[in-house]
C-alpha cells in the first residue's frame, strides 16, 4: 500500500499533459471566451442604443467607447439579476456555472477513455512493459493505482479548475458590480452556492464513476489484452454482441446496460432525481454496475499477469 | 540454499513454434552465466520465465520460489535489463530516481545519482532525449544501485557502439559483482563477455547443447591443430567441428584424451567463440 503514491504520481508524469496542462489551458480559454462573449453581446446591444448618435464616428472610435463602457454593461446585466425574484435568479445562475462546468465534465470523459484505453496497452506496445515489470510491484497495485490516477486524481484536478473557473467569472462581476448599485454578494456570491454546488458535484460524479464502472472496467480490461486498435475493440465486441443477441434472442439487454452505463443519459438527465429518490430498481442497477464493473477489472489484472510486449 | 535457480523440463511453445523445449539447468550463487545461443534460440524465453514474465511448463525455483506465483516478490531479489530501451521514453532521469526509490526497498538513491553523475546525463531530460548509448548507461546505473540476489541481462548491449558496450560490462564487473551476487547474461556475441564468465549455457533450438564451468572446459573440451599427416586418425575420433586453419585442420574434442591428442598437433583450450560455432554447427547437421 505505501507504493500507491509514488505509482499515483507516475501516473501523473506521464499524464501530465492531459491530466493537468488540458484542464488549465481549457480554463484560460473558456474563461478568455466568456469574457470576449459577454463583450461581444453587450456591446452589440448598446451599439444599437448609440447608433444614432456616434453615425458619423470611426471605426476606432466605436471601439473606445465599447472598450470603456463594457463594465458598466456587465453591471447593468447584473442589476437585471438583481431585480429578478430570487427562485429565478438561482434558476439563472445555476444554468451558468452548472452549464459552463458540462465543458470540463465533456473535456475528463474523453481524457478518462483514452487514459483507460492506454494504461494497460501502450506499456506493451513501447516495450517499457519489461522494464515496469521487473519493479517489485504486483499487478494488483499496478492497476490500482491506474484507477486512482483515472477516476480520483484527474476528476480532482479537473474540479479544482472548474472552481477556478467558476471563481473567476464570479470575480469579473464583481468587479463590474463595484460602479454599480447592486449588492454583488446578494445577487450572485449567495445565491450562487459556490461550496455546496462543488460538493454537489463531487458526489454526483464520485455516483457517476461507480455507475459507469462496467464502462471503466470494460476499457481497461480491452487496454490489458488488445494488440492493436485498443479503442476498435472497445466499440467493437459489445456492437457485435449487441447484433449478435438481437438476432439470436431478439433481445436488447447488452446494447441497453451499454448504453445505460456508459454515458448514462438518463441518469444524468435525471441525476437529481436519482440520486434522491433512489430506490430498490436503481439499487440493484446500481449493484449490478459495481459486480460486473469489478469483474472487468479483476480480469483486468489476470491479464495483466500474464502480459508481455506485444 | 544450494542454487540460486533450479530448472527442471522448463517448456514454453507459442502455437506451434517451441521456443523451449526441454531445459533444465541449475545456477549457483556467485557466478556469473552466459546463456549463449543464436536468434531465436530460446534465451529470451527462458529468462522471462526465470522472471515470472511468461507462464511455461516444468519445474522452475528461482530463490525458493516458483516464478508463476508472484512476479513482484522475485523482482524485489531480481533485478532485470532486456535489451535497451525499454525505459519509457516520457519518463524524466529524476523521475526514474524517484520511482523506483518508492517501489523497490533495497535501492540506494544515493549510489544511483553518483552512478549517473559519471555519465553525461542530466537529470531533468526524459528518456527520450538521451542516446541510445545513454540510455543504457542509465538503465544499468538505476540497477547497479539495487542490492539484489540475482541480477538478469538479456542482450543488455544489443544495437550499442564498441566503446558503450565495452564500458558496460567494465562496469558491470568493476561496481557490481562481489561474488555474493549471481548474474545470468544473454547475448549471440560470445566474444564480448568470454572473459566475464564462469559458467557456460549454450542454448540452441530450445535445448541446452553444453552446460560447463569455465573450469571445467579444459577439461571437457580440446582444440587441435592437426598436422597434415595426421588429420585422417583425428577425424576417425570424432571432433565436433573441423576447419581449415593456415594449412593446417584445426578441430574440437569433446571429452578427448588430451594424452592421445597431443601426438596430432598443437594443443589448446578452445575460445569459447570456436565452441559455439561447433556446438551450433553440430546442432544443424
Amino acid at each position: 500500500m505505501k507504493q500507491l503514491p509514488i505509482l499515483i504520481r507516475r501516473e501523473l508524469w506521464e499524464h501530465r499533459s492531459s491530466f493537468l496542462f488540458l484542464p488549465a489551458i481549457t480554463t484560460a480559454v473558456v474563461v478568455s471566451l466568456l469574457l470576449i462573449l459577454l463583450i461581444g453581446l453587450y456591446s452589440d446591444s448598446f451599439q444599437m442604443s448609440m447608433d444614432a448618435d456616434i453615425e458619423t464616428n470611426s471605426g476606432t472610435h466605436e471601439f473606445t467607447m465599447r472598450d470603456s463602457s463594457l463594465m458598466d454593461l456587465l453591471g447593468a446585466q447584473l442589476g437585471e439579476l438583481a431585480a429578478m425574484p430570487e427562485a429565478m435568479r438561482a434558476d439563472r445562475l445555476d444554468s451558468l456555472f452548472t452549464g459552463v462546468s458540462v465543458i470540463w465534465f465533456g473535456t475528463l470523459w474523453i481524457v478518462i477513455i483514452f487514459y483507460l484505453l492506454g494504461a494497460l496497452y501502450d506499456d506493451r506496445r513501447d516495450r517499457s512493459i519489461l522494464f515496469w515489470k521487473s519493479m517489485p510491484v504486483s499487478d494488483t497495485m499496478t492497476i490500482a493505482s491506474k484507477l486512482m490516477a483515472g477516476l480520483v486524481l484527474a476528476p480532482l484536478i479537473y474540479l479544482m479548475f472548474i472552481m477556478i473557473a467558476h471563481l473567476a467569472i464570479a470575480l469579473v462581476a464583481t468587479i463590474a458590480a463595484s460602479g454599480q448599485d447592486v449588492s454583488i454578494w446578494d445577487t450572485l456570491w449567495a445565491p450562487a452556492h459556490f461550496v455546496a454546488r462543488w460538493f454537489g458535484f463531487l458526489a454526483l460524479y464520485g455516483f457517476i464513476i461507480l455507475w459507469c464502472l462496467p464502462f471503466f472496467g470494460w476499457l481497461l480490461l480491452v487496454s490489458s489484452w488488445a494488440k492493436s486498435a485498443p479503442l476498435a475493440w472497445a466499440v467493437g465486441v459489445p456492437v457485435v454482441l449487441a447484433v449478435l443477441e438481437g438476432a439470436l434472442l431478439g433481445t436488447t439487454f447488452v446494447s441497453e446496460f451499454a448504453k445505460e452505463h456508459t454515458f448514462s443519459a438518463s441518469f444524468l438527465a435525471h441525476s437529481k432525481a436519482v440520486v434522491s429518490d433512489f430506490e430498490l430498481p436503481q439499487a440493484l442497477e446500481f449493484a449490478s454496475s459495481l459486480i460486473v464493473g469489478m469483474g472487468f477489472i479483476a480480469l483486468a489484472v489476470w491479464q495483466r499477469g500474464k502480459a508481455d510486449e506485444i | 540454499m544450494s542454487h540460486i535457480i533450479k530448472a527442471r523440463h522448463l517448456r514454453k511453445s507459442y502455437g506451434d513454434f517451441d521456443a523451449v523445449r526441454d531445459v533444465s539447468f541449475d545456477i549457483e550463487p556467485g557466478s556469473i552465466v552466459g546463456l549463449i545461443g543464436p536468434n531465436g534460440a530460446g534465451k529470451t524465453t527462458t529468462l522471462k520465465s526465470i522472471l515470472g514474465l511468461t507462464s511455461f511448463d516444468g519445474e522452475l525455483d528461482v530463490l525458493g520460489v516458483d516464478p508463476r506465483h508472484g512476479r513482484h516478490h522475485i523482482m524485489e531479489r531480481v533485478c532485470f535489463i532486456s535489451d535497451v530501451g525499454v525505459l519509457p521514453r516520457w519518463l524524466k532521469v529524476k523521475h526514474a530516481i524517484d520511482y523506483i526509490e518508492g517501489v523497490h526497498p533495497k535501492f540506494s538513491r544515493e549510489k544511483a545519482e553518483a552512478l549517473i553523475h559519471e555519465t553525461d546525463i542530466k537529470m531533468d531530460r526524459k528518456v527520450s532525449q538521451l542516446s541510445k548509448g545513454m540510455v543504457t548507461q542509465l538503465h544499468l546505473a538505476l540497477i547497479l544501485a539495487i542490492d539484489v540476489e540475482l541480477l538478469v541481462l538479456d542482450e543488455p548491449t544489443i544495437g550499442l557502439d564498441i566503446l558503450y558496450r565495452k564500458e558496460f560490462y567494465d562496469r558491470l564487473l568493476n561496481d557490481y559483482f562481489d561474488h555474493e551476487t549471481s548474474i545470468i547474461i544473454s547475448t549471440h556475441q560470445v566474444e564480448e563477455i568470454e572473459s566475464l564468465l564462469s559458467h557456460l549455457l549454450f542454448i540452441n533450438r530450445g535445448e541446452i547443447v553444453l552446460d560447463c564451468a569455465m573450469d571445467e572446459l579444459s577439461e571437457q573440451y580440446q582444440q587441435v591443430l592437426v598436422n597434415p599427416e595426421h588429420v585422417d586418425a583425428a577425424l576417425a575420433l570424432g571432433p565436433l567441428d573441423c576447419k581449415d586453419l593456415l594449412g593446417r585442420k584445426s578441430m574440437i574434442f569433446e571429452n578427448g584424451d588430451p594424452a592421445a591428442l597431443e601426438k596430432f598437433g598443437e594443443l589448446h583450450v578452445p575460445s569459447i567463440t570456436d565452441l559455439f560455432v561447433a556446438k551450433m554447427q553440430r546442432g544443424k547437421a
